[in-house]
């Protein structure tokens, strides 16, 4: 159970930064002619979807685990404490990640500005991911793991800057 | 010669009229409301077909791709941790094999209780490699060469007996556990000689780790014990180190309890 636990958190962490990737590369107009917008967007939602249902399960397989000394407590409830703080930034991660995605199911919100302001969170939960899977669990310290941390930074923060660039002022409304 | 027939003209009220239901129109379709006006047909000769995912390819491949990486981690990281444990521990230099008590070395802190008022355990020091004050040169390399220290096996059998498991080398620093045997054999309690806290990190994580393995073992009375999640390298440290305590136990007989592997 321990495996999968660290499998799946691997993968969702992934799937968090492509998602985030996609979005970045949609929302600032860099998806090239050859595959239409829809398209980058279907596949960006589908990524955050898939993100939450392997961070579930990595919750779930997390809960099983009763060697994990987690609990219904540690996975909701973000603590303070030193020994839990890694954690902390999961149970954040996972409460932003939802939030993003059941936010987006709704086709058409009244304000969009409260969608968007949910959205950009996603960046904060991407982040706080990263912060939970490199600062809890064996894996950090692999040679590997670190290759594939830094290329997701790399990526998200690629995709950040891209999308910064291409932010142009709003209009006044007349 | 009659005239040729002439088209009416619109009037200024027509004019008016159809001037006034295009405005509407605009109006209407401006508020969001105008869409039901229209039919249909009247919008599209040819019927569209809404394509509803079409990233329906690319989601099955990111689904499968998915599945497939964490499956193939999973198994990844559980056959590391069988590796791992099944890993035999001459291989980082310490002595396997149980030693009887008889035969320990004089590096390794021997203190045999002699109780006065109430009887305390007897701290029987396992050749280990590395003791908290002891150099770091290890033992193993040299026990035949040592004079061996005889201890007197009846001294300790009528009271509580405390074993310095092996010091196990892991990647983080060494770990190493001291196993309380009652004088019934039950281990009663494991107490941690050597653990990696010199950062932050793994000081957190084995604050957390730690207590689970001891209840873990205590209730299990054995070093037969799953891996706590996020502490691989200190659980199987603290594994074998344990075991190797059991095994000094069960060798000399002092317990038989938790000589399962």
């Amino acid at each position: 159970m321990a495996a999968i636990t660290r499998s799946t958190g691997i993968v969702a962490m992934a799937l968090m930064v492509l998602s985030l990737l996609w979005g970045f590369l949609f929302s600032s107009r860099a998806t090239g002619k050859r595959l239409r917008p829809n398209w980058w967007l279907d596949l960006h939602i589908w990524l955050g979807g898939l993100a939450l249902i392997f961070t579930i399960v990595h919750i779930v397989a997390s809960l099983l685990d009763t060697n994990s000394g987690i609990g219904l407590v540690e996975v909701f409830v973000p603590r303070l404490s030193a020994a839990d703080r890694s954690i902390t930034w999961g149970v954040l991660a996972t409460y932003i990640t939802a939030a993003v995605v059941l936010t987006t199911w709704p086709k058409r919100w009244k304000n969009r500005r409260w969608w968007r302001v949910v959205h950009v969170l996603s960046v904060v939960g991407t982040a706080l991911a990263l912060v939970h899977s490199y600062q809890s669990g064996s894996d950090s310290t692999q040679f590997a793991f670190q290759v594939g941390m830094v290329i997701a930074v790399a990526v998200a923060t690629y995709g950040l800057g891209l999308r910064l660039s291409t932010l142009r002022p709003q209009r006044k409304p007349s | 010669m009659l005239p040729p027939p002439v088209a009416p003209q619109p009037t200024i009220g027509d004019v008016d009229q159809a001037l006034k239901a295009r405005l509407d129109k605009l109006a209407a379709a401006r508020t969001g409301s105008g869409r039901s006006q229209v039919p249909p047909t009247a919008r599209t000769n040819a019927p569209v077909k809404k394509r509803r995912h079409p990233a329906k390819h690319s989601r099955a491949a990111a689904l499968t791709l998915s599945v497939l990486a964490s499956g193939g981690l999973a198994f990844q990281f559980a056959k590391s941790d069988q590796g791992l444990s099944a890993s035999p521990v001459a291989a980082a230099g310490i002595v396997t094999s149980p030693t009887p008590l008889a035969t320990v070395t004089p590096t390794a802190a021997v203190a045999v209780a002699t109780p006065s008022t109430q009887p305390t355990p007897a701290a029987i020091a396992a050749p280990v490699a590395q003791l908290p004050s002891a150099p770091a040169a290890p033992v193993a390399s040299t026990p035949a060469t040592l004079p061996a220290v005889a201890v007197p096996v009846e001294v300790i059998v009528d009271t509580p007996v405390t074993i310095n498991g092996d010091s196990l080398p892991t990647k983080w620093g060494d770990v190493q556990v001291q196993a309380t045997f009652a004088a019934d054999g039950t281990l009663t309690d494991v107490t941690i000689l050597q653990v990696p806290v010199g950062d932050s990190k793994s000081k957190r994580i084995n604050d957390r780790a730690v207590p689970k393995l001891t209840s873990e073992a205590l209730a299990a009375q054995s070093a037969n014990i799953d891996t706590v999640s996020g502490a691989t390298y200190t659980s199987i440290g603290y594994k074998k180190s344990l075991q190797s305590a059991i095994d000094i136990a069960v060798a000399n007989g002092i317990t038989t309890v938790a000589a399962t592997k």
